[in-house]
């Protein structure tokens, strides 16, 4: 039990978990919030695409759902059912594989079970949202894995060595860390994957989990009769024994090899798992290494969403019972090897030849180590000794994740094709063409009203006055954006006559989106925060972990030199950091929607009609990137001045997360309501304007 | 005209407890030894000459030179060896000793050259490229010796160079730092009394935040003289009178026991002894009682 206590609650862990969890709600919350607005906005564009009224649009989404409940989903099940039987009778004849034939059977008897399944309207998105969200999952890894590479180097210590001597130092001690690495897992699941659930249905409302899986349209293939509840239990243990298998693997791995080798089995061996998961398609014959996959365990959802018979030997066994049982078995088998390896035999590693000839290599190439400006030594220590290059490399998958996740729908077609036949420069006859378009509308409007007034009169068919009625729609809609255009059109022309500048119509879109409040952003935001916390945060508390203050300050360039050039690192890191952050979103605007006229004066847009300045929109955007950058600089100021009261950079992880994190979590993720000032995102992005 | 450092009146005060109380003494080439207890001010006195610290008075003056005023010329000369085991551990000891000699302003060239000789002087030219991190106390404590002879300072300030080096080592880096000490001043810290004994030009004692004495080592001696005594009888006639002088030292001589003690005036019964007075009796006579000592 000491054992448990020591590795589950010693401070080190409980901040690990700590911060693991803040972060992954950070991110999370940011995913919700993005994945919210861009459904809203997608519905928008969508019913203007297919000429329905925003309400008809939304209903006829509630009615397809509704049918999904009450028909649609039993005609599946009867669908799959009949193809399955129809082509299993084919196979016969046709003399098919005796596999394809039993597969095919077993789908129907499958699919025929769910009949009596009553289906129940809930709220799906949170579902969606926790389903879709992977980045939980690479976090799940890290507790796990710190953890077995602590214990992986006890061996090497004196205190390794002391508790083999002792009298249950060895099995039992063994037995007692493989739970506490079982119940860290359990944890680290709860916490994070645990901690989505609850938000996602805090965020988007009660998932009702009671219902059964299979109400949720995206579940229609699973065939095991559990409910929602259910299906995220089972999520959660299947979790819980991936990370456990994995954790073991890599535990014997680095204890019973040196750790070259350790990694570089390891590695290979976790990758190509992943590899397998992502590349293999579930209609692929070897798609057992697809579904008999720790990353695919990692993963869950899979085994609830998909419907597939994996061939044992000629004989059809469904990819949920296969995973269990893979599970159970490895998880058997490990905790036996574990205890054989770890436990009972000495300590010993394979490998030291390899070890031995890296020694060498190691040594020659020490020789010609470069000797570095103090700059360079400054960044070596930051990027290699601190680990910022892993930060900057994690930070770009988060990156790349971000910009495929950002979208901007593009303005209804009718204002774009304004936009592209009248953006420039305001002239007379533009104006004119705009209020003959704007005439032109309202003929059309008093057309479409005196059809439905006839329609109203001889009584004609419902579907007919609905046709009308959305036709009259569109009409106010059109009409009401022409007087608008017009609108703009001719106070900015005279605005920019009093104020002596070149008039434009541009269109307002992305530069209205570049400084309104939006979750793509403050995702972006958070990714920047997230960034400069795990980059700095050791800059100062490093010299303090080590003692070197009192011998580096002796020295010519120890104090003011140092400094700076520390400083200069994280102006430069800083910068970049920046530049990607809000470039993703910048760009994202401009691919999306496309910023036009950029010699134009900034203050052509109404939103920036009360800059008393002269500044084109270029210039507007490169003032905001510069004030962003003076404000991450500010929080990087922050960040390097805990760093610097620190004893050791752990506690000035922690110190950092709680200030500037976990405020910010809790306020992104509603929790907890803080005023605009207070808020580091809003810091992090606040409009110059 | 030999470089001097002088101390004068120099006083640290932390609150009201006097860590530094007016000292005062003057640095030529050659190696000064300091001693004293935990506590004595050693290290205190190491930081405000390496101006680490703020002082509460008193100066320091480089060859007239107020040190303060000198700034980075000042840190320029100075070799420091901390009593902390202040090195990176994700360092190799190779890499430990560049950074060193780059945040000193050395050249690259010097840098490269400097390096290899310190790694061969403290023994570690096979392990220099390996982590901090697997090093042993003694092998950490070489890398910091050898960081502080980077560069060639004139001064060179070791705060208990030699803690937790095997004797063979010990020897080896004591005659280093004798060879160094021929046109450097060097103020070497130390617990280990035979660590100066037989290199120090002058021996600087140290209590409770005081010079207490401040000589060459054969002038100490001569000033023992007369204080040092030894009683020879049975074991339990030794073991009761060790109760009165606990810092006694006892030797066995076949069948008698002696025991050694300083004091002014010797005890009745104790023959003074006039030969072979060490450094180590001296260190007894002045800084007996106090706690940590030895």
């Amino acid at each position: 039990m000491a054992e448990l206590r020591r590795l589950l609650c010693s401070p080190r862990q409980l901040i690990t978990l700590l911060m693991l969890t803040v972060i992954n709600l950070a991110l999370f919350s940011g995913y919700c919030r993005t994945a919210k607005e861009e459904q809203a906005a997608s519905d928008v564009y969508q019913a203007e695409f297919l000429l329905q009224r925003p309400a008809d649009y939304e209903k006829q989404a509630e009615e397809a759902e509704q049918t999904y409940l009450t028909t649609g989903y039993y005609e599946y099940l009867t669908y799959v059912e009949e193809q399955s039987v129809r082509q299993s009778v084919l196979g016969k004849l046709s003399k098919n594989s005796s596999f394809v034939t039993r597969s095919l059977e077993k789908t129907a008897k499958d699919y025929k079970k769910l009949h009596d399944v009553k289906l129940t309207k809930g709220e799906n998105r949170g579902i969606r949202a926790v389903m879709d969200y992977r980045v939980t999952d690479l976090l799940l890894l890290i507790a796990p894995l710190l953890l077995v590479l602590e214990l992986s180097g006890d061996s090497d210590t004196a205190i390794g060595a002391l508790t083999r001597t002792t009298k249950r130092g060895r099995v039992p001690l063994c037995c007692m860390r493989i739970l506490a690495i079982a119940l860290l897992n359990s944890a680290d699941v709860l916490l994070l994957y645990g901690g989505n659930i609850l938000y996602a249905g805090r965020f988007f409302g009660n998932p009702g989990l009671q219902r059964a899986i299979q109400s949720v349209p995206d579940f229609q293939s699973c065939t095991a009769r559990i409910t929602v509840g259910g299906y995220f239990a089972g999520c959660c243990l299947m979790k819980i024994a991936a990370l456990t298998v994995i954790a073991l693997t890599v535990w014997i791995l680095f204890s019973r090899f040196y750790s070259f080798l350790g990694w570089g089995i390891a590695i290979p061996l976790l990758g190509i798992q992943y590899l397998f998961s992502t590349a293999i398609v579930p209609t692929s014959a070897a798609n057992i290494l697809k579904f008999v996959n720790l990353a695919s365990a990692l993963e869950s959802d899979i085994y609830f969403t998909q419907y597939c018979n994996l061939n044992w030997f000629g004989h059809p066994s469904g990819i949920l019972t296969d995973i269990i049982l893979a599970l159970i078995l490895a998880l058997m088998v490990l905790i036996l090897l574990t205890v054989l390896l770890i436990g009972y035999l000495r300590p010993g590693r394979v490998g030291q030849q390899l070890e031995t000839v890296k020694d060498r290599i190691v040594k020659k190439l020490n020789r010609h180590l470069p000797v570095y400006s103090l700059f360079g030594f400054e960044g070596w220590k930051l990027l290699i000794a601190e680990r910022a290059l892993l930060t900057i490399a994690v930070c770009a998958v988060f990156g790349v994740s971000l910009w495929k996740d950002t979208r901007f729908f593009a303005q209804p077609a009718d204002t774009q094709k304004f936009y592209t036949k009248y953006s420039g420069v305001i002239t007379q006859e533009n104006i004119t063409k705009a209020e003959k378009l704007k005439i032109g509308e309202e003929d059309k409007l008093e057309r479409d009203g005196q059809s439905f007034r006839l329609c109203m009169a001889n009584e004609a068919s419902e579907d007919m006055k609905d046709m009308l009625r959305t036709h009259i729609y569109f009409d106010w809609v059109y009409l009401e954006r022409y007087e608008n255009f017009l609108e703009t059109m001719v106070t900015t022309k005279e605005f920019a006559q009093e104020h002596g500048f070149t008039a434009y119509l541009i269109d307002d879109d992305p530069y209205t989106k570049m400084i309104e409040e939006s979750a793509a952003e403050r995702r972006c935001c958070m990714l920047l925060l997230l960034f400069l916390i795990f980059s700095f945060y050791g800059i100062g508390a490093y010299d303090n972990r080590y003692d070197t203050r009192l011998l580096l300050r002796s020295t010519k360039k120890g104090r003011g030199a140092k400094l700076g050039a520390q400083i200069l690192w994280c102006c430069i890191l800083t910068a970049a950091a920046v530049l990607v952050c809000h470039g993703i979103f910048l760009l994202r605007l401009q691919t999306d929607l496309g910023f036009t006229h950029l010699n134009a004066d900034m203050r052509n847009l109404a939103v920036f009609r009360d800059i008393p300045f002269r500044i084109s929109l270029r210039g507007c955007i490169i003032l905001l990137m510069i004030q962003r950058y003076l404000s991450a600089l500010l929080l990087c100021g922050m960040i390097m001045l805990v760093s610097r009261l620190s004893k050791t950079p752990q506690r000035a992880l922690l110190l950092v997360l709680v200030i500037l994190v976990l405020p910010t979590a809790l306020a992104e993720s509603g929790i907890l309501h803080m005023p605009d000032f207070l808020h580091v995102l809003s810091c992090c992005k606040s409009e110059l304007i | 005209m030999p470089n001097k450092l002088e101390i004068r009146n120099l006083t640290k005060l932390y609150g009201d407890f006097r860590a530094l109380d007016q000292v005062s003494f003057t640095l030529e080439p050659g190696v000064t030894g300091l001693l004293g207890a935990n506590g004595a001010g050693k290290s205190t006195l190491m930081k405000l000459m390496t101006d680490y610290m703020k002082r509460s008075g008193g100066e320091i003056l480089w060859n007239g030179t107020e040190i303060l005023k000198m700034g980075y010329k000042w840190r320029e000369l100075v070799g420091y060896t901390p009593q902390l085991q202040g090195v990176y551990d994700d360092f190799t000891a190779r890499r430990f000793l560049y950074y060193m000699g780059t945040l000193k302003g050395m050249k690259r060239k010097d840098i490269r050259e400097q390096t290899e000789q310190m790694l061969e002087a403290v023994n570690l030219s096979d392990a220099a490229h390996k982590k901090i991190g697997t090093f042993s106390g003694g092998m950490r404590q070489r890398v910091l010796l050898a960081s502080s002879m980077l560069g060639k300072p004139q001064v060179l300030i070791l705060d208990e160079p030699t803690a937790g080096l095997d004797p063979e080592e010990r020897i080896r880096i004591r005659n280093d730092i004798a060879e160094l000490a021929r046109d450097r001043i060097v103020l070497l810290a130390t617990h280990v009394v035979s660590d100066i004994a037989c290199i120090a030009q002058n021996v600087l004692l140290m209590r409770k935040g005081k010079v207490i004495a401040f000589d060459t080592p054969a002038g100490m001696i001569a000033n023992a003289d007369g204080k040092i005594g030894e009683f020879t009888g049975t074991y339990d006639e030794i073991r009761a009178l060790q109760k009165e002088y606990p810092n006694g030292e006892i030797a066995q001589y076949r069948e008698s026991f002696v025991l050694r003690i300083a004091a002014d005036p010797l005890p009745d019964g104790f023959r003074p002894v006039h030969d072979l007075i060490t450094l180590e009796d001296v260190c007894h006579l002045y800084l007996k009682g106090d706690r940590d000592y030895g």
